[in-house]
């Protein structure tokens, strides 16, 4: 039999063929499984979005009220962060060592708390001027949209804030492996959501 | 299997993120400073969004043909279920939405 070259999508940090791969590939596939259904959700919501992007019920329309300079320094923030979160999974494989592998995370999750800043920044200055989601049906589907997105994220950083603990409790061992590869895949797919959202709400919303 | 080393790793990611970047920069750049007219904007932004989604699940997520076949089954699956849904979706909406033939829609 010839062994595949990688037994699960993402970075492999466990030896190919031992019985702690083969848990983890379970486990990995199941959580793919789950972010799948996941990006069902937002597929749906993106859906909304769009029957919606021109009910405004005389209400606010997006080039009145959308700024493109915090989204796209969330934008940077995120795409930056799936990078870093990269070299989290690159010392669980290679290195695996508490504190590269805690370093590389702390990055990760102050950019993610960075992105979080910027939207509830836009938030609350929209909420000043009256933008709130009652308004139309299109805030509405604004305000879901951009909002499950941004719940999301902050599970992804108490994700990695609880990873921290973990690590620091019990080092690099292989539950706390495990669980980062798959803290790696949630957080990869966030990002992926935000192009989604980046391209179909503020870049058409301003012009 | 000979594994890839750390330096071939990193390079993945480094590489991932530069096309990423300049990916995101250029249909920002459209955007904000009126490079090309509205339905040329409009093209380049999708265009740009989904080779940068591409180039995520290449580069960060490792989603190849490597990977074991069930993992991109499930996710060439799930794209097919999001297609027939919001294409569908969108496609009865507005068809109604012209029938119905209010002009703007809401």
């Amino acid at each position: 039999m010839s062994a595949p070259a990688k037994s699960h999508a993402g970075l492999v940090v466990h030896r190919p063929g031992t019985p702690l791969a083969r848990r983890n590939e379970t486990s990995v596939f199941g959580f793919w499984v789950f972010m799948m259904s996941d990006l069902v959700l937002f597929a749906l919501i993106f859906a909304t979005f769009a029957v919606m992007s021109r009910s405004y019920a005389d209400g606010p329309r997006p080039e009145d009220f959308l700024e493109l300079r915090g989204p796209f320094l969330g934008t940077m923030a995120l795409l930056l962060s799936s990078m870093t979160y990269g070299f989290v999974s690159i010392e669980l494989k290679h290195g695996r060592r508490r504190r590269h592998v805690a370093a590389w995370l702390i990055v990760t999750a102050l950019l993610g708390a960075g992105f979080l800043y910027l939207e509830g920044d836009e938030f609350v200055r929209l909420a000043g001027e009256g933008v709130v989601p009652q308004k139309s049906a299109y805030l509405s589907a604004y305000f879901v949209l951009v909002g499950t997105h941004g719940l999301h994220v902050l599970g992804g950083v108490v994700w990695a804030l609880v990873m921290l603990l973990q690590l620091a409790l019990w080092g690099v061992d292989d539950l706390v492996s495990s669980r980062l590869v798959r803290l790696g895949i949630y957080w990869h797919l966030l990002d992926i959501v935000w192009i989604g959202i980046f391209s179909v709400v503020y870049l058409p919303g301003v012009m | 299997m000979a594994e890839r080393s750390r330096k071939h790793d990193s390079l993945i990611y480094l590489s991932g993120y530069g096309v990423a970047l300049v990916l995101t920069l250029i249909p920002f750049g459209a955007v904000a400073f009126g490079w090309f007219s509205f339905t040329v904007t409009i093209w380049l932004i999708a265009v740009c969004a989904v080779a940068q989604v591409v180039t995520h699940l290449i580069a960060f997520l490792h989603l190849d043909r490597s990977s074991q076949l069930e993992d991109l089954l499930l996710v060439l699956f799930t794209l097919l279920i999001i297609g027939m849904v919001l294409g569908g979706g969108l496609w009865v909406i507005f068809d109604l939405n012209a029938r119905m033939a209010t002009g703007v829609p809401g």
